[in-house]
């Protein structure tokens, strides 16, 4: 039986009234919902065993003036990053920021913490928090032909986490980009978290307006820290025209359980570019989902993700065609090695005005061991009849002809091993024209192949 | 181990893929310094002898030995017989997409380094620059993942590239003349002759006559049905040019 968060919690948050009233109605949702059980399609094969009473948030800690006081592993991926303009939060807070260019500024970009926008820039966090990932689970029951049977509806439950994170956030990034202006170097924001049998709530808010363009990139990094919980809430807003491509990387060390809903909300001839990095952590569940409201609209999804030891990773995605000619194509690829666990529940949807979608999905497991498991869920609801759409899944071990191969010249068996698995996630990574990123990501693969 | 004799010499090798025989008790002996052509109609055994040597799991050797300098290699891994100096260009080589062919040879040459040795810059840019231009291949290949989308004769090249760049004591090479058009036979003969010599043992696996006008074979050696039936010089592999494989048949039948 799960306790209810008291009202005492929204007092420490705060916020302006339109916002207290909001976490506070976030908040009796998040005491009436149970965590999703097994009976709960999108949820099946995840189960989060949490104590909400025995959890506290996490301390805050002091903003410090020199990178040389962040942690170790926020400094190391400093001095490799080529983001133009980061914060950097441990735990529920920001504890450090580099502005953004004064080029920038004066076009009109803010890049900020949400707790600042929301005093700095009422009205347009006004305008869009909460518009994107609500406190509810959103809505995603497809438009289909009067008379037919209606698709499934999500169920409540689905909204538990959601709900604790509009109730509780208590800081995140802030990316505000005008009409037409492009901005070139990615922004950033890197997360961490010090404290371990904590929560930390956080939530992100991406606006890119018409025909503007940005990239932003979500890194989320820490020591071990048993029983820790970071729930989190990522929204992106694409005006028509616009491009944004979203990257998040977590990488939390043992003992966290990860939860994140990262949804975009896509408009006419717009493109939402997005790739999940899982890595870190115990549990993680990462749902990424893009509603394709606009015609033309286009999203690439992309993923990878390696688990070893006793890690579960469980990856929802949504590529909802809710406008015609729309065009979507995810590819996630994974790793299971040990007794990990990995989920896979993708979800297309194709509403009955959805002319000429074109969509696509692949999910790609390599097992590296006989004692992983690997649960892959494609699901389709198509109520428009002029669509391509095509998802396919495959599980299997490392290609033995190829270790082989690479056997018979002389590599050693370990070696071979680990550049196949390298290489199978290579063109997940070959798709991403973030070369610092992918160097970082490559770094992590690097490691963990090592330990495999 | 001195005195070894410096040769790869196969006594009364079986070999079969489930309980299905193949190699029914083959025995050649290849001396470094010669090259050997070995022959024969499809399906009798030819290129599982070449994977047997190197340790393809996919086949059990139920009797005999492979003796390289001496030493049986056959409870050796594949990766240890490789780093003894045995190289096989495969007939089909593998599609390997994600690993470019620079990294896999430097990986592959920093193998066959003693522990804590490292394959130099230059030892490997030397290398490979020589080896291209034997092969009139432009440096832009190595960037490219290995085998993936190369036509049958690029990956041809590409198994002698890897010979030369890992300078193996006894090569095998699998039809590696079929597919290719002339020019590109020749160029891969230029590439198997460049490193013909006293340290050189080998077994040309080949169909025809016509790369043997270009690597001259010390001996001839037929295989049918797993058997070694005749062994000859390069006349041998004349005859059979023209005259067909008929006659050979009959030998297996005479010998069974
Ligand atoms: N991996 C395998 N699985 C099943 N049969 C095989 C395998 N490899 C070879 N064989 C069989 O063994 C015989 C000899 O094959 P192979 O050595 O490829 O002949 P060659 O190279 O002389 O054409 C053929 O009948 C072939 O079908
Ligand atoms: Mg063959």
């Amino acid at each position: 039986m799960t306790q209810p968060f008291t009202e005492e919690l929204i007092a420490q948050v705060g916020g302006p009234d339109w916002l207290r009233n909001k976490r506070r109605e976030s908040l009796d949702l998040f005491n009436t919902l149970e965590v999703p059980t097994e009976g709960v399609e999108a949820w099946k094969y995840t189960r989060v065993d949490v104590d909400f009473s025995e959890l506290r948030p996490h301390g805050k800690r002091e903003r410090v003036t020199d990178i040389s006081a962040l942690p170790a592993s926020v400094q190391k991926r400093l001095t490799s990053t080529d983001v133009g303009a980061y914060l950097v939060l441990d735990g529920p807070d920001v504890v450090y920021a580099t502005e953004l260019p004064t080029e920038l500024r004066e076009k009109g970009v803010i890049f900020t913490d949400l707790k600042t926008a929301v005093e700095q820039h009422a009205d347009k966090v006004q305008q869009y928090l909460y518009s994107v990932v609500p406190a509810e689970v959103p809505d995603d029951t497809t438009i289909a032909a009067p008379g037919t049977t209606p698709s499934k509806s999500p169920d409540p439950s689905e909204g538990k986490f959601s709900a604790l994170a509009a109730a509780l956030w208590t800081n995140g990034a802030f990316v505000y980009v005008p009409r037409g202006v492009e901005v070139e170097l990615p922004l950033g924001s890197f997360r961490v978290m010090s404290e371990a049998g904590t929560y930390t709530a956080t939530r992100t808010l991406v606006v890119a307006e018409e025909n503007a363009q940005v990239t932003f990139i979500d890194e989320q990094d820490s020591e071990d820290l048993p029983g820790t919980y970071a729930i989190g809430a990522v929204e992106l807003v694409i005006k028509d025209g616009a491009r944004l491509r979203y990257v998040s990387i977590q990488n939390w060390g043992k003992g966290v359980t990860h939860i994140q809903r990262q949804r975009g909300d896509v408009g006419r001839d717009a493109t939402l570019n997005s790739l999940v990095v899982t890595m870190g952590g115990t549990l993680s569940r990462t749902e990424m989902q893009s509603y394709l409201r606009g015609q033309g609209s286009d999203s690439e999804m992309l993923a990878l993700y390696f688990a070893n030891e006793d890690q579960h990773f469980d990856h929802y995605t949504l590529q909802h065609h809710a406008a015609p000619h729309a065009h979507s194509d995810l590819l996630y690829k994974g790793v299971n090695a040990d007794q990990s666990v990995g989920v896979f529940s993708g979800m297309i949807k194709v509403d009955l005005g959805a002319q000429k979608t074109d969509a696509y999905q692949k999910h790609r497991t390599l097992m590296l061991s006989s004692e992983a498991q690997n649960y892959s869920v494609p699901q389709l609801e198509i109520n428009a009849n002029d669509v391509r759409c095509s998802h396919g899944s495959t599980t299997g071990p490392v290609n033995q002809e190829a270790l082989f191969f690479l056997r018979s010249r002389g590599i050693h068996k370990e070696l071979a091993e680990k550049m196949l698995v390298t290489a199978f996630l290579e063109d997940v990574l070959s798709r991403v024209p973030l070369q610092s990123v992918v160097k970082y990501i490559e770094g992590i693969i690097a490691q963990k192949v090592g330990a495999a | 181990m001195t005195n070894q004799p410096h040769q790869l010499e196969i006594r009364n090798l079986h070999a079969s893929v489930g309980d299905q025989p193949i190699l029914k008790g083959i025995n050649l002996t290849v001396p470094r310094g010669e090259l050997h052509a070995v022959m024969g109609p499809n399906g009798n055994g030819k290129s599982t002898l070449a994977k047997v040597i190197v340790g393809d799991p996919e086949y059990t050797v139920t009797e005999g030995e492979v003796l390289v300098d001496g030493v049986n290699i056959l409870e050796m891994e594949p990766d240890e017989r490789a780093r003894l100096g045995v190289f096989l260009a495969f007939q089909y080589p593998v599609e390997i997409p994600g690993v470019t062919i620079a990294n896999f040879l430097r990986l592959a040459m920093q193998a066959r380094k003693a522990e804590g040795e490292e394959v130099s810059f230059t030892e490997f840019y030397g290398k490979l620059q020589s080896a291209l231009k034997t092969l009139e291949w432009d440096e832009s290949i190595v960037e490219r993942y290995l085998n993936e989308g190369f036509s049958g004769g690029e990956k041809k090249r590409n198994e002698i590239l890897q010979m030369l760049m890992l300078d193996p004591n006894y090569i095998i090479m699998d039809e590696t003349d079929s597919g290719l058009d002339v020019d590109a036979l020749k160029i891969v003969a230029r590439g198997v002759n460049s490193m013909r010599g006293p340290n050189l043992g080998g077994l040309i696996i080949t169909h025809y006559q016509r790369l043997l006008d270009y690597i001259v074979p010390d001996k001839v050696h037929i295989i049918v049905d797993g058997r070694v039936v005749q062994s000859g010089g390069p006349e041998l592999a004349k005859k059979l040019d023209t005259e067909g494989y008929d006659w050979v048949k009959q030998l297996a039948v005479a010998g069974a």
